[in-house]
């Protein structure tokens, strides 16, 4: 129990954390003679948080899981802009029956621009794929084959019908902003296998940033050390190096020069972690400076696989051999213990559906661009991390906003949001494949069979990393938080074990 | 204790999450259900109460078990599991309870072990003791007895068991015996020593005057002290020395920027809405300004409280800020349940920051169920809705004439100049063109029951737009127009994405709070609740100033009593055109048009000056709904406080600003203990890095309790004992031997109080981004000192949906302090916002204090710094022209307010000699000793 007691407050209490590593009792004994109120005993016990026991000079060190991880690491592959499920994975025979008809109860509805139009049929056509023959449009060709891999939820709900909130709330559980990203949490949680990267990296699509740009990677209330590292093989850290006007070698004399001072104060003040934690920071920037670019320099991935990924320089559109760079980072991220990558798809910098999912208006038109850009190198990731068995304790998950509907807007060739069924996907460690759960209504409107909320999704996420939802929390201002508020469960349907 | 957002609706996910939450789903034992729904049926009523003595101490004890631990979840609010144990027709209908028998009681097979498993209940938690199982069981054997008409409420719900609300103790300092060496300079060293002593600690020595002079300096100022300002302090040998540089530096202003950066934090301040048009708001730095004043100005800190929850009703617009600095998602959405779902989330964010900030409150808990750790019910939680339920984000005027008499003489002469300049140009036919702000439509008195404005142009832009339509009666000041009396609104067009046709007549004003349509040609209509006579309508596009466009020059405004009766009352016809920049042409008409513009210019000058702090209406009634759902209301309630705080004693119809004066008297109110409790914790939290109550926003039962609570009602006494000085608590604390003691480690000490929660020592910690970047600049000699006004920018021009790209050189306008620096929301500041700054998207009442290698990188790499550096070391050329060894000097006596020994003197000749001065500025820009509060 004391170790919820003892990092009330700052979780980064330096000199508390060496108390609770050396002499556990005595923090213990403090804090039972701090809680005097009986009262406190039984709400404490209650409600017992797991809440891990952070080095505060190595933030990142790796911390074990509540129970038995299935993944090791996180793969999110994030669809900016809300991807249509009807034109692509749920497949709705019912929708091209009535091609042109009145959504029954049409008028009850009303999306983000008004009212609905005409049922509209899927854009692309759909064929069987795999195994098992699922069926899969011919929007994303590549990924179609790999059906074999993928655990599909066909029902998830989101909880609003806006860009912003709704990434949000895929990415943080909460619509409003400034909770921690999921990254963060599992970052929080578990630390990383490779302190001298960033251990949450996220790769935004190069043509731009998502809606709710950092928030998706943001940490919230969490200290700012488990926020994620926005990067991309055209993407820079900012400052990860010196300027051009510091040599090397000024550079390297200029840090032990630091090192020297610091250490000298430090002698004042013996066994302060917290002037510690700063002086390895330093160390552990240096290393971050010849480990980021070694890992974002691409032109030591043989040519068969950049070509792959279309990830060569002959590759066009530029969108496509970008993103595909930036697919072959992520892998390399996930080969070098990096926890959780998020990887975007999608930016809204050209108006609606331009560079991104949104196809409100000229869906086709959009779709048959951004399936360019996305389909060859999404697939190729998919595979290469499969072949060099990474796909074993990674997990990968697909997700977006929300679904579009299967009617037409009003006077447009596109498809307005819809947040009441949409489609996601999981693959790799511990989740079953090839299968399929829940479903939508006959027009792919509803999610209707086992329906699924983004708590439950989210919290399948960390159950297969080890965590459990209700256990992983931080106590701030009063209120006791989770990645899923106070909803979720673990959708063990889809679990293989 | 969690907060959950509300349930918004859309169909499925909606009727989903209703039927699902905690409740059932968690709690789905499938027979439990069944047993619940059939207990009804044939469960046998339970006797009245019983007068037997046995049995009234076996309910005794039972009352207490369910208590303490089961009501938490299973009261008249949670219901987990649809099960209440609160009253005997609760437990009646649950069916888990068969008086008499105890073995075909749900209840008991639920608290017992079954198959060697632990209990199911209480969840999460130590099962109950046996004997506790066993007194139940005699409970239900007996007749499960229960007295007529009592309802259990949780220990928690029971104000008398949480000690925040209990009356502040008059704690005197309490005669300690082993104050050695005089340790105890104030009241305050009693009560440490006191605690100390109990754990066998004792405290530090008095630290080193530079130590001092450092800590107090960068502390209250969030500034290094200048070399000779040390001197001068270190070489004082009068007893007073220190007590006249705490005066020193309570006087100065830096002190209200410094102390004003905290109160920002905790009240989520910032200058762009959030959300995904993460846009400029329209000027809300005067809040920020008149926060810094107020410091400054040591304004009594209840009167500090009240401004800003209504200082409207005093004329102190700018603090009313407070209400709404928090984040706006300006997309509404098409739907009627989704505009209503985000105006709760609005309201969510301004009781919980008020309740947070002010009272130590989460009353946001009570959003869905009653609070879980106090004594806070649903009821408060939309009593206190009601009191905010007319506060809109929108702007007002930052002055009010009403408070003002010169301004109001001001306005009315240039008003009375104005009118007759229009009725010379009506003379001739024409009248003023239209403008953005308030276009007055006058004409002879008509009895209508309908009003169109039919747009035909605008000046530019896609659409027209309206902020506000006003209609008054014939000869009153009375406008009919609004909602709040009944009249109805629609349009032609609509643009869903950031409007609706309902601002535009809500006595709200500005961009936030506007009409647009999506097409040029466009009718607005709207219908009184009667027949009315009128004589005059006032619209405006935006009287915040800041649209440029979208503003309607051809229209004409028409009127009915009966539907389709319509003519026009007033048109742009004769107006004078609105691109009239160079005048209206030649002649009379001309002169008469230059001079009225003239005085319109003043005018808007003096009265037109709209900032971001909240738009008031008159709001309608308010209801609890059921579990945060919108769509599920119950009664209505009036505004009123929280209950443990009394009552306001208003009704349903209070009037806007009453309800919040009338609230904010509660807040303020000498009876309550909350408020000086909460504060003087967040002053002792910033003097010392954690608080006496380290959970700072939450004063409930799973708030970590007082490490000196005595300490913590004394502070709280003193603090109104002096009429609620904030500076009086600093001097007090400042002055203290506990804040004046060395920061050095003692192993021994260490042992017991690894945190020095206790002070046997000043805990020493890192400086928050914004006193890092004011220090950089100060000790390289560039600050620039202005103060208030508009803030500087970091980040590029906003473009939506691309985010907030960092400018990629920062000019010498950018040297101010960082409390200037524009906050866009959100948004991580380049190299500071690294060290842990907050994001403007809630209270934040203490920072973490993260050490990363991405700090490293930005203050180590960046541009900014390395400027910086270059600057310094141009200073130390011209302060010591001299040596290199008198410029490494200056450079530790800037730096660290102190002169280097030998070995560090020699170590950075070297490297300033191969490296250069600037390289050796990097270094001590980026070192501990520069960085941190010692």
């Amino acid at each position: 129990m004391f170790e919820n007691q003892d990092f009330r407050g700052n979780v980064f209490d330096r000199r508390g954390f060496l108390a609770h590593m050396r002499t556990g009792l005595a923090g213990m004994a403090l804090t039972s003679l701090l809680s005097r109120d009986g009262l406190l005993a039984g709400a404490a016990a209650a409600h017992r948080p797991y809440r891990p026991s952070i080095d505060p000079r190595h933030p990142h060190a790796v911390r074990p899981a509540h129970h038995s991880p299935q993944a090791r690491s996180v793969l999110m592959i994030f669809m900016s802009g809300a991807f249509s499920h009807v034109d692509t994975f749920d497949f709705k025979p019912e929708l091209i029956k009535h091609h042109g008809q009145q959504l029954p109860g049409a008028d009850q509805v009303t999306n983000f621009f008004g009212s609905p139009g005409l049922l509209q049929k899927p854009y692309y056509g759909f064929r069987p794929r795999g195994t098992v023959g699922k069926m899969v449009s011919d929007l994303l060709p590549n990924l179609a084959d790999l059906v074999d891999d993928f655990c599909f939820i066909h029902s998830l709900t989101a909880k609003t019908n806006n860009h912003a909130p709704a990434e949000n709330f895929m990415s943080t559980g909460f619509t409003r902003a400034g909770f921690p990203s999921m990254g963060a949490w599992v970052n929080y949680a578990l630390g990383t296998e490779n302190e001298n990267l960033p251990s949450f990296v996220a790769l935004p699509d190069p043509r731009g940033l998502p809606q709710s740009t950092g928030n998706n990677w943001g940490a919230g209330f969490l200290p700012a050390v488990f926020q994620g590292t926005p990067l991309g093989a055209t993407r820079p850290i900012r400052n990860l190096l010196p300027p051009e006007s510091v040599s090397a070698q000024a550079d390297a004399a200029s840090r032990e020069l630091l090192e020297f001072l610091n250490r000298r104060h430090g002698r004042r003040f013996p066994g302060d972690s917290e002037l510690e934690a700063r002086i390895s920071s330093y160390q552990l920037a240096a290393q971050m400076q010849l480990s980021v670019p070694e890992i974002a320099d691409l032109t030591t991935e043989p040519e068969h696989i950049l070509r792959m990924y279309g990830a060569d320089d002959a590759t066009r559109p530029v969108a496509k051999r970008d993103f595909a760079r930036n697919c072959v980072l992520a892998r390399r991220l996930i080969e070098q213990g990096v926890r959780f990558v998020q990887l975007f798809n999608g930016a809204n910098t050209a108006g609606e559906g331009e560079n991104d999912w949104d196809g409100h208006t000229k869906l086709k038109e959009q779709y048959d661009r951004q399936g360019e850009v996305f389909d060859q190198p999404a697939a190729a990731l998919i595979r290469d991390l499969k072949q060099r068995g990474l796909l074993e304790d990674t997990l990968v998950v697909f997700c977006t906003e929300f679904g579009r509907m299967p009617t037409l807007q009003q006077t447009a060739s596109g498809r307005d949001h819809n947040p009441h069924g949409f489609t996601c996907w999981l693959a790799g460690a511990g989740v079953k494949a090839p299968f399929s759960y829940g479903s939508t209504d006959e027009f792919g409107f509803r999610a209707t069979e086992n329906i699924v909320e983004v708590y439950d999704f989210n919290a399948t996420v960390l159950h297969l990393l080890g965590l459990d939802h209700e256990k992983l929390t931080y106590l701030h201002n009063g209120f006791e938080r989770r990645l899923t508020d106070v909803h979720g469960h673990v959708l063990r349907d889809v679990l293989v074990s | 204790m969690k907060e959950s957002e509300s349930k918004e609706q859309f169909g499925v996910a909606t009727l989903h999450l209703a039927a699902g939450d905690c409740s059932t789903k968690r709690f789905g034992h499938p027979a439990l259900l069944i047993l619940a729904v059939a207990g009804v049926a044939w469960l046998s009523p339970m006797p009245a109460w019983s007068e037997d003595p046995r049995e009234k101490s076996l309910f005794e004890t039972v009352r207490r078990i369910f208590t303490s631990r089961c009501l938490e979840c299973h009261n008249e609010s949670l219901r987990e599991g649809d099960l209440s144990l609160a009253g005997r027709d609760a437990i009646r209908e649950s069916g888990f309870v068969e008086p008499g028998d105890p073995d075909a009681s749900y209840l008991l097979e639920m608290i017992t072990s079954q198959n060697g498993d632990k209990p199911a209940m209480p969840k999460d938690a130590d099962p109950l003791l046996p004997a506790e199982v066993e007194a139940i069981r005699a409970w239900i054997e007996s007749g499960a007895d229960w007295p007529d008409g009592l309802v259990l409420k949780p220990a928690h719900m029971d104000p008398a068991n949480l000690w925040s609300l209990q009356p502040i103790a008059r704690a005197k300092p309490p005669k300690v015996p082993g104050d050695a060496a005089g340790w105890i300079r104030t009241p305050i060293d009693a009560f440490v020593l006191e605690r100390l002593g109990e754990h066998g600690l004792s405290p530090s020595e008095q630290a080193d005057r530079v130590t001092l002079i450092r800590r107090v300096t960068l502390d209250m100022l969030g500034l290094p002290p200048s070399p000779e300002e040390v001197r001068e302090f270190v070489s004082d040998t009068s007893d007073d020395a220190y007590e006249r540089l705490v005066d020193r530096v309570l006087a100065s202003p830096r002190y209200g920027e410094r102390w004003a950066t905290h109160w920002l934090d905790l009240v989520r301040f910032a200058e762009t809405h959030g959300f995904e048009y993460n846009g400029a708001r329209p000027p809300a730095f005067q809040y920020r300004d008149y926060v810094i004043q107020s410091f400054n100005d040591n304004k009594p800190y209840d009167q500090f409280v009240f401004a800003q929850l209504a200082g409207d009703s005093l004329g102190v617009n700018a603090a009313t800020g407070f209400l709404v600095a928090g984040p706006h998602d300006i997309v509404l959405g098409a739907t009627e349940a989704e505009r209503v779902a985000k105006r709760q989330l609005d309201l969510s964010d301004m009781i919980n920051t008020t309740g947070a900030v002010f009272l130590g409150m989460t009353i946001g808990c009570a959003r869905c169920h009653h609070h879980k750790f106090a004594p806070i019910t649903q009821k408060d939680y939309y009593s206190v809705q009601a009191v905010f339920a007319g506060v809109q984000h929108g702007v007002r005027p930052l002055v009010d004439p009403q408070y003002d008499s010169d301004l109001a003489r001001q306005i009315a002469w240039l008003e009375q100049e104005m009118t007759a300049l229009e009725r010379e140009m009506r003379a001739r036919g024409w009248r003023p063109p239209v403008n953005f702000v308030r276009n007055v439509e006058k004409f002879p008195p008509v009895e209508v029951r309908h009003v169109r404005m039919v747009i035909e142009a605008i000046n530019a832009g896609r659409a027209p737009g309206i902020d506000e339509f006003e209609i008054y009666r014939a000869g009153t000041h009375r406008n009919v127009a609004l909602s709040s009396a009944g009249t109805k609104v629609t349009a032609t067009s609509v643009d869903p994405i950031s409007s609706h046709e309902h601002f535009v007549n809500d006595g709200a004003y500005g961009n936030l709070n506007d009409w647009r349509s999506r097409e040029i040609e466009c009718i607005l209509t709207l219908e009184l609740p009667e027949p009315v006579e009128i004589d005059r309508i006032v619209w405006s596009r935006d009287r915040s100033q800041q649209s440029k466009s979208s503003l309607p020059t051809e229209y004409r405004i028409e009127a009915a009593l009966e539907p389709g009766d319509w003519h026009v009352v007033a048109s742009s016809a004769n107006r004078l055109p609105f691109n009239s920049e160079n005048g209206a042409g030649e002649g009379k008409i001309a002169e008469l048009y230059d001079a009225w513009r003239n005085f319109k210019q003043r005018l808007d000058e003096l009265q037109d000056t709209y900032v971001y702090v909240g738009a008031f209406h008159q709001p309608g009634d308010v209801h609890i709904l059921d579990r945060g759902d919108p769509s599920s209301k119950r009664e209505v309630v009036p505004p009123d406080t929280i209950e443990v705080l009394g009552s306001l004693r208003l009704d349903g119809h209070a009037v806007e600003q009453q309800r919040r004066v009338e609230f904010a008297r509660s807040i303020v109110d000498k009876d309550n203990p909350l408020t000086p409790r909460v504060i003087v914790n967040r002053l002792w939290h910033y003097h010392f890095g954690s608080g006496i109550v380290t959970t700072l926003n939450d004063f409930s039962l799973s708030a970590e309790p007082p490490s000196h609570p005595k300490l913590l009602d004394w502070l709280a006494g003193e603090l109104i004992r002096s009429d609620w000085s904030i500076k009086h608590l600093h001097r007090q604390i400042l002055l203290s031997g506990t804040y004046r003691q060395s920061g050095a480690p003692d192993a021994r000490a260490m042992e017991v109080d690894a945190s020095s929660r206790l002070l046997w020592r000043y805990p020493m910690r890192r400086m928050e981004g914004e006193a890092i970047r004011d220090s950089v600049l100060s000790v390289s000699g560039v600050l620039d000192r202005r103060m208030f006004g508009p803030g500087f920018e970091v980040f590029k021009k906003y473009v939506a949906f691309t985010g907030y790209e960092p400018l990629d050189e920062l000019g010498e306008d950018t040297w101010r302090r960082m409390i200037y620096m524009r906050k866009v929301r959100e948004e991580q500041v380049p190299v500071f916002g690294a060290f842990d700054c907050p994001d403007g998207t809630r209270s934040a009442p203490e920072r973490s204090r993260s050490t990363t290698p991405i700090q490293a990188l930005n203050l180590f790499n960046d541009e900014f710094i390395m400027d910086q550096a270059v600057r310094l070391a141009e200073r130390l050329w011209r302060d010591a022209p001299a040596t290199p060894q008198d410029q490494v000097r200056r450079a530790f006596e800037l730096t660290y307010s102190r002169q280097p020994d030998d070995e560090e003197l020699k170590e950075c000749l070297n490297h300033t000699e191969e490296y250069g001065l600037a390289a050796l500025c990097r270094v001590l820009i980026n070192s501990n000793e520069f960085l941190f509060i010692p």
